[in-house]
């Protein structure tokens, strides 16, 4: 057994001076557990590297057995932390969903939780939501489309709150829609009704506003 | 003095915070790049905040539909229309602050004689790396005009400006350029529709453009041999429409999806083109003139998609055998309507498609009628894969309802009937409106009473 494990491990280090090291860090699982574990002097690491390569073999190996699905079907949980101290978990894909979590993972900047501070744990809730909605029901348009439709029902605030937290977690498909959901609500409407449906207030002077209708004549006329 | 009491809760929405001007920047100018470009300049009076977000929006679409319905009712007000147009786009173009923009679009009557104001344009948007160039030019938005007073694309000069001289014009122009030659290199899509455009400026665009997926020119009249080659090219989609000028197309060695050509007779050329999906063809006074399926003979064989666009079906179906086209799914048939004439030879074509999925008749109704006359039948033929069959400009004419018989018997696996009464070609001042909407209506009661009855079990109709 002992000149097994010993073999494998050998032909693993070899693998890894020939791969990207940085490659080995994008790939999901335990690869990089198990990279780490290699560094290890041998005897110390002998019974904890026994399970790690099995597992990593398993995985290396893309093939459908059993064995290799069961390894990889358990989902990785991510912990999320808003801004009041709140904690989220989501699986990996809901949080990869975010384009800035993406990165954090892929850089290996997430082991234990992710603070999100500019997102407090009503908006950071819904957003979960809407991530957690899309990755599930990915290929259903139908259904996603009545599900965004029901989610924007919301209030102006936690609309502007839900265009925050996607810009800055670079979610697209939720930032475009809050976005869509906002020039709905300008289309069609004369200035005037735009101020009162935002609360904008006019703070131009009455020859500042003369100025800008000269400027656009073939709109404000 | 007695104290005002205090607004109460549900009073709040009007009086609350101005919170939407709190948003950055970038999100505000993606709420206004998803407005009409009207509707965004209108917001840069709301307050000082929102002045000038509109001029960072990414996309630039001159839509002047209303102008142009108020030109085709009054012909005499097209030119001063036509100098506010241009006015209103030499404005916006002053204004913009963007960086890049993802389209630009024109579309107005303009002529040779807007020369200067067009060439400016087509400088700013290529300053501004745009993406997509649309440049619809058709007379009275709708028709194509005599190719001479048409105004020609500027290749020329675009290949002589400088980025020093654009910088002059245009100040706020992406910092990441490194090449001194002006060029459109992140243009993927360009549009001209009566446009001059001749053959070098087309090759100008086919080796100066390293992005470009679709290529569109309708009405051009300079263009006489287009030539498409090299497995480096992106371009995926090719649209030659009503070029009258133009002789021979060839198209070799390329990795083109999807190619288009309405016109006169040309000499056609596909050869060694893999990836050739979906065709559309008319070539000629009918329509398939020229042996036309002789010229594609190379490239029957993978087509999925064929279109096919025949002015007057009835003089040149009886010369030409249908070659088999194995792997066509859609098959769409654009057939001018005149009197009664019969369709179905059509079938025809159908038969030689044993795989297709869905077939498409759209009737152009040029001068239709209906005639009282026995319903013939094609020779019985079961086709097993056909499951939409969709007749669009459905008069009542017999020979309409003929086809549909042919399909609603042959067509074994058939689920589902689209019928569609109404009048196929949309114009701005349509005088014989009440006449069509009477013809609508006739034909989509004929089809009500003619083909409900026949349906059979397990077959959806839809008459729209």
């Amino acid at each position: 057994m002992l000149y097994a494990i010993f073999g494998v491990q050998t032909f693993l280090q070899r693998d890894l001076e020939l791969r990207n090291l940085s490659l080995f860090n994008r790939r999901k699982g335990f690869s990089y557990l198990f990279q780490k574990s290699l560094l290890f002097p041998f005897s110390i690491s002998f019974f904890l590297s026994q399970g790690f390569i099995y597992l990593f073999l398993l995985s290396s190996r893309k093939s459908s057995s059993p064995a290799a699905i069961m390894s990889s079907s358990s989902p990785k949980m991510i912990t999320l932390q808003s801004s009041d101290g709140e904690t989220f978990e989501v699986e990996e894909a809901v949080a990869m969903e975010s384009r800035t979590i993406k990165h954090m993972i892929e850089d290996d900047c997430a082991n234990s939780s992710i603070p999100i501070p500019n997102v407090t744990s009503n908006t950071l809730t819904k957003v979960i939501e809407y991530c957690k909605k899309h990755v599930e029901a990915k290929s259903d348009e139908e259904g996603l489309k009545s599900f965004d439709a029901e989610f924007m029902k919301i209030d102006k605030d936690t609309l502007y709150d839900l265009l925050m937290a996607s810009n800055y977690l670079d979610i697209k498909s939720l930032l475009d829609l809050g976005c869509q959901t906002v020039a709905d609500k300008i289309k069609g409407k004369n200035p005037e009704e735009i101020r009162k449906e935002f609360g904008i207030k006019n703070d131009f002077t009455p020859e500042e506003e003369e100025e800008i209708r000269k400027e656009s004549p073939w709109v404000f006329d | 003095m007695r104290k005002r009491p205090r607004l109460t809760q549900h009073k709040a929405s009007y009086y609350s915070e101005d919170c939407i001007s709190s948003l950055p920047d970038d999100i505000l100018v993606s709420i206004l790049s998803r407005l009409s470009l009207k509707e965004a300049v209108l917001t840069s009076c709301l307050s000082r905040r929102w002045r000038h977000l509109w001029t960072g929006i990414t996309g630039l679409d001159f839509d002047a539909d209303d102008e142009l319905n108020k030109i085709a009712a009054e012909p005499k007000l097209k030119s001063s229309e036509r100098s506010k147009y241009i006015n209103w786009v030499n404005r916006v173009v002053r204004n913009y602050r963007g960086l890049t923009l993802e389209a630009f679009r024109i579309c107005f009557d303009l002529e040779k004689g807007s020369k200067t104001a067009i060439d400016n344009w087509v400088k700013f948007a290529m300053a501004k790396m745009v993406q997509k160039l649309e440049l619809d030019l058709l007379e009275n938005g709708e028709t194509l005009r005599q190719s001479l007073r048409n105004y020609t694309f500027p290749y020329k000069l675009l290949t002589e400006t400088k980025w020093s001289s654009l910088k002059r014009l245009y100040g706020n122009l992406p910092s990441n350029l490194s090449f001194t030659s002006v060029g459109f290199k992140a243009l993927k899509v360009l549009s001209l529709k009566c446009v001059n455009v001749n053959d070098e400026a087309l090759q100008y665009f086919l080796s100066n453009c390293p992005v470009l997926q679709c290529l569109s020119i309708h009405g051009s009249g300079d263009l006489e041999n287009v030539k498409v080659t090299g497995v480096s090219l992106k371009l995926r989609y090719l649209e030659i429409i009503f070029c009258l000028g133009v002789k021979t197309i060839e198209i070799c060695e390329t990795n083109l999806v999807s190619f288009s050509y309405l016109g006169g007779n040309i000499n056609l050329c596909i050869d060694n083109v893999p990836m050739l999906d979906e065709i559309s063809i008319g070539e000629g006074y009918s329509g398939l003139e020229n042996d036309v399926f002789n010229q594609l003979s190379s490239c029957l064989y993978q087509l999925e998609v064929l279109t096919l666009d025949i002015y007057r079906p009835e003089e040149n179906i009886k010369m030409f055998a249908f070659p088999e086209l194995p792997n066509l799914k859609q098959l769409i048939l654009k057939i001018g309507a005149w009197d009664d004439d019969p369709l179905l030879q059509f079938t025809s074509l159908v038969r030689a498609c044993p795989n297709l999925y869905r077939f498409v008749l759209q009737l152009i109704w040029m001068s239709p009628s209906k005639r009282r006359r026995k319903i013939r039948r094609a020779a019985k033929c079961p086709h097993q894969y056909l499951k939409l069959v969709e007749i669009v400009g459905y008069y009542g004419r017999t020979s309409d309802d003929e086809l549909a018989m042919y399909f609603i018997e042959n067509a074994i696996a058939l689920q589902k009937i689209v019928i569609d009464p109404r009048h196929q070609i949309l114009e701005r001042t349509p005088i014989r409106n009440d006449k069509i909407k009477r013809e609508e209506a006739a034909a989509r009661n004929a089809a009500k009473k003619q083909l409900e009855a026949k349906r059979p079990p397990g077959v959806e109709l839809v008459i729209l």
